[in-house]
């Protein structure tokens, strides 16, 4: 009927503010660690670095228990790898003279590390990486290796890079501290783990964009100003949407030849209040950008239009996967690519 | 020697108007069906007003109606000539059918509270009149579909139903008194509580896509106080020995009506989601005054000729809450409202109570005209044209009658994708006239 005018409507709103933001990513207790060394032309000098501690096992034979013990393996299994891929990356595996906590521990620790116990090198081909400890170490080791307070007597190792062009990461379901005594073979598995990143140098982005990236905790946080559009002030919300792109391209483009750089595929959304952050869900890149919508988000949004504000603004940062991978983000300065809310209502007539 | 008598049928007129009550209580607050003209959606809602259920059978006007056995309340002058003390309720009934350009029909119905009145005599010269009745009638229910265009992220097209409702309105209580100057002129004035609560709804929901629906109601208290100053000239014989020619004019002040609105808005399905309960400002609503005149010739007590005119000029409105039609600081629909009627009654027996029934039957007939104050579309008028007609049926006391209303009329057009509503009405109330307050002797 005539005269019948408020009916639903989409409206879109650029984002006013996006900058970049970062959080302190928890890399303790992980499923995997990395090591390693990579110098990014376009994200700086990226260093990880691995702690390993291993538990005892059950149901050890006692003859295992009599020694002496012959060999110990360290048994590393890489699942990934970011940086080159040809050439191999040295380590250090230094011995570790204390026992360390990983519960919560996040990726800026530092952890005091002894003495080197031996080098070994991985190449990215490498499906197992098989390191024999020395002689001389075994045997000063022999009986806390064999004893029934190994869990606690030995402190583990840290995985050191020593140069190289590569960041491995290693399955710790699979990785193990096998150790050979009196005929005898014992996988012990890892108990703690920690892995820490460090980066120098500057970033080299292409302008427009901003850093997303896992490991380091780099993020985005950004506004909208809905009431400044009249025709969403006071409607009720049916839908919400925030559409933030990512440019691919780029970091595949600019990698320098045998350079693998994945690139990373989800976020967390979260409303920021004063330094409280409510997660408003995860979301995955699909096709070229993140489609966010929620009824968390349509909630927040409609507060906002109704003058109550609860929120200071939105973040996205790194779903925590262990690995480095970034993503590019464009920011508002983007033509057709600025991150935007479209934010569908039904006007109330006020 | 002498006694006081009370009435002997006075304790079952009371228990039958106790009754009356009983049963017009629930339809009271039937007043949430929903089921009426969209164009109640409109401003304040639909005006309603009743004069009297003899002339609400005569067009529904009557300035100038005086009149022994009915309440008047479209002019305090007329309550100078009483002798009775009088009650009177009703109710009303009425079916709506909207049509629009397409020939499509849909077809309401809705039962209501019509009015109370009540009056006494304090003397000769001077009456006394209480009323209730509504001033205005918010109930409809409309829906719209349609599609919204492709997204522009997600690239998805979906379409959505708005359900709009209404319903309440608002309510006068009016109070006054009506003096005899002199045989020819009478004055009077009343004073008007106009409160009620308006409450509007609005339910989206939506077919594909990943939408919340979206419920919100507007619930808006208004109340205020206003009067009304009345005169009439009467000129007995004015054409023959049997006849009476009356003027009457009737003037109410315009009105201030403050008032509170709150908003809710929460999802319309189960999951889970914010119910937002918004208190907006406090705020006044602007009523214009009134004016209305009209003329009556009764000639040999059994013939009642009626004109009658009114005018509000709704031009001048203004308020702080938005209404459908009207936003304030902004666009308004709202026209000068005019409105003409006329109407005739034959009473066969005149005064004669020893006349057959239907002679003494009232037969009633009229007709109006009323251009709203609101229109849904700026620049077009909206319409109502009606044919009324009824009976007044004596019952078992010479001063108790039965009354029956009938309306048919149309209002709006198919045009500009507006509708035309076909509406009738069927109203039935019950007068009562007893002598109170007044000792009898016997001797």
């Amino acid at each position: 009927m005539g005269g019948i005018d408020d009916l639903p409507e989409a409206s879109t709103v650029t984002a006013s503010t996006f900058e970049s933001d970062s959080i302190r990513v928890v890399t303790g207790n992980s499923d995997r660690i990395l090591a390693g060394h990579v110098d990014d032309p376009m994200l700086g000098d990226m260093t990880t670095t691995g702690y390993l501690d291993f538990s005892t096992a059950s149901d050890i034979p006692g003859e295992f228990r009599t020694g002496p013990v012959t060999s110990v393996q360290l048994r590393l299994v890489p699942d990934y790898t970011y940086g080159s891929t040809t050439g191999t990356t040295a380590f250090h595996l230094n011995e570790m003279p204390s026992e360390f906590t990983s519960n919560g521990a996040r990726a800026d620790t530092t952890l005091p590390a002894g003495a080197t116990v031996t080098d070994f090198s991985i190449s990215p081909t490498d499906t197992l990486v098989v390191i024999d400890l020395p002689a001389a170490w075994v045997s000063a080791n022999d009986a806390t290796l064999r004893g029934t307070s190994f869990g606690t007597d030995f402190h583990g190792f840290q995985i050191q890079p020593a140069g190289g062009q590569t960041v491995f990461g290693f399955d710790l379901a699979r990785t193990v501290l096998r150790v050979v005594s009196n005929g005898e073979t014992v996988n012990y598995p890892v108990s703690q783990r920690l892995w820490t990143a460090s980066r120098s140098g500057t970033l080299a982005l292409p302008p427009n964009e901003l850093l997303v990236q896992d490991g380091f905790g780099n993020g985005v946080s950004f506004d909208f100003t809905f009431r400044q559009d009249s025709s969403l002030v006071g409607g009720a919300v049916n839908r919400a949407i925030i559409a933030l792109y990512a440019d691919t391209l780029s970091l595949q483009q600019n990698a320098p030849a045998n350079f693998t750089r994945p690139v990373l595929q989800g976020v967390i959304l979260a409303a920021l209040i004063d330094t409280s952050a409510v997660a408003l869900g995860q979301f995955s890149l699909r096709d070229g950008k993140f489609v966010m919508t929620s009824g968390d988000i349509i909630n927040i949004v409609q507060r906002r239009l109704s003058g109550v504000e609860t929120a200071d603004r939105f973040r996205v940062t790194p779903i925590v996967n262990n690995t480095i991978n970034p993503l590019l983000l464009y920011t508002p300065s983007a033509p057709d690519k600025a991150p935007k809310a479209v934010v569908t209502v039904s006007p109330t007539g006020e | 020697m002498s006694r006081h008598i009370t009435s002997f049928s006075l304790a079952r007129k009371l228990f039958f108007a106790g009754c009356l009550s009983v049963l017009l209580a629930p339809a009271a607050f039937a007043q949430r069906n929903n089921d009426g003209s969209i164009y109640s959606r409109y401003g304040l809602g639909e005006l309603r007003a009743f004069p009297s259920a003899q002339l609400q059978a005569m067009g529904g006007g009557g300035t100038s109606v005086l009149s022994y056995t009915y309440v008047n309340l479209t002019n305090p002058a007329t309550w100078a000539d009483q002798i009775l003390t009088r009650f009177s309720a009703g109710v009303l009934y009425q079916g709506v059918q909207a049509t629009d350009a397409s020939n499509d029909v849909s077809r309401l119905t809705e039962g209501t509270l019509n009015a109370f009145q009540f009056s006494f005599p304090i003397g000769s010269k001077v009456g006394v009149a209480l009323g209730y009745e509504p001033y205005s009638r918010v109930s409809y229910r409309v829906q719209r579909d349609g599609a919204l265009p492709p997204d522009p992220v997600l690239g998805d097209t979906s379409h959505f139903i708005l359900n709009l409702e209404g319903s309440g309105g608002l309510q006068r209580f009016v109070g006054g008194v009506g003096y005899r100057i002199n045989r020819n002129i009478s004055v009077g004035a009343d004073a008007n509580i106009i409160f009620g609560i308006l409450e509007d709804a609005r339910r989206t929901d939506f077919t594909g896509g990943t939408f919340r629906e979206s419920y919100l109601s507007t619930s808006t208290r208004l109340a205020g106080v206003t009067g009304t100053l009345g005169g009439i000239v009467t000129l007995p014989q004015l054409a023959s020995e049997n006849d009476v020619f009356t003027v009457g004019a009737a003037f109410t002040l315009p009105a201030t009506l403050s008032g509170s609105r709150v908003r809710t808005l929460s999802p319309n399905d189960r999951t889970p989601g914010d119910t937002l309960e918004t208190k907006v400002p406090d705020g006044s609503v602007k009523l214009p005054w009134g004016v209305r005149a009209g003329a009556a010739y009764s000639y040999d007590q059994r013939w009642l000729l009626v004109v009658d005119g009114q005018y509000q000029p709704w031009s001048n409105f203004s308020s702080d809450f938005s209404f459908a039609g009207y936003d304030p600081g902004g666009v308004s629909t709202f026209r000068d409202r005019i409105r003409a009627s006329a109407g005739l009654e034959f009473l066969p027996a005149g005064t004669d109570l020893v006349r057959p029934f239907l002679a003494r039957v009232a037969y009633r007939l009229g007709a109006y005209y009323d251009r709203s104050y609101v229109s849904p579309i700026a620049g077009v008028d909206l319409h109502t044209v009606a044919l009324t007609a009824g009976l007044g049926i004596p019952l078992f006391n010479p001063g108790t009658r039965l009354d029956l209303g009938f309306e048919i009329g149309t209002r709006g057009q198919t045009d500009q994708n507006l509708v035309r509503d076909t509406f009738y009405r069927i109203s039935a109330s019950v007068n009562f006239g007893e002598r109170w307050f007044q000792r009898r002797r016997l001797r």
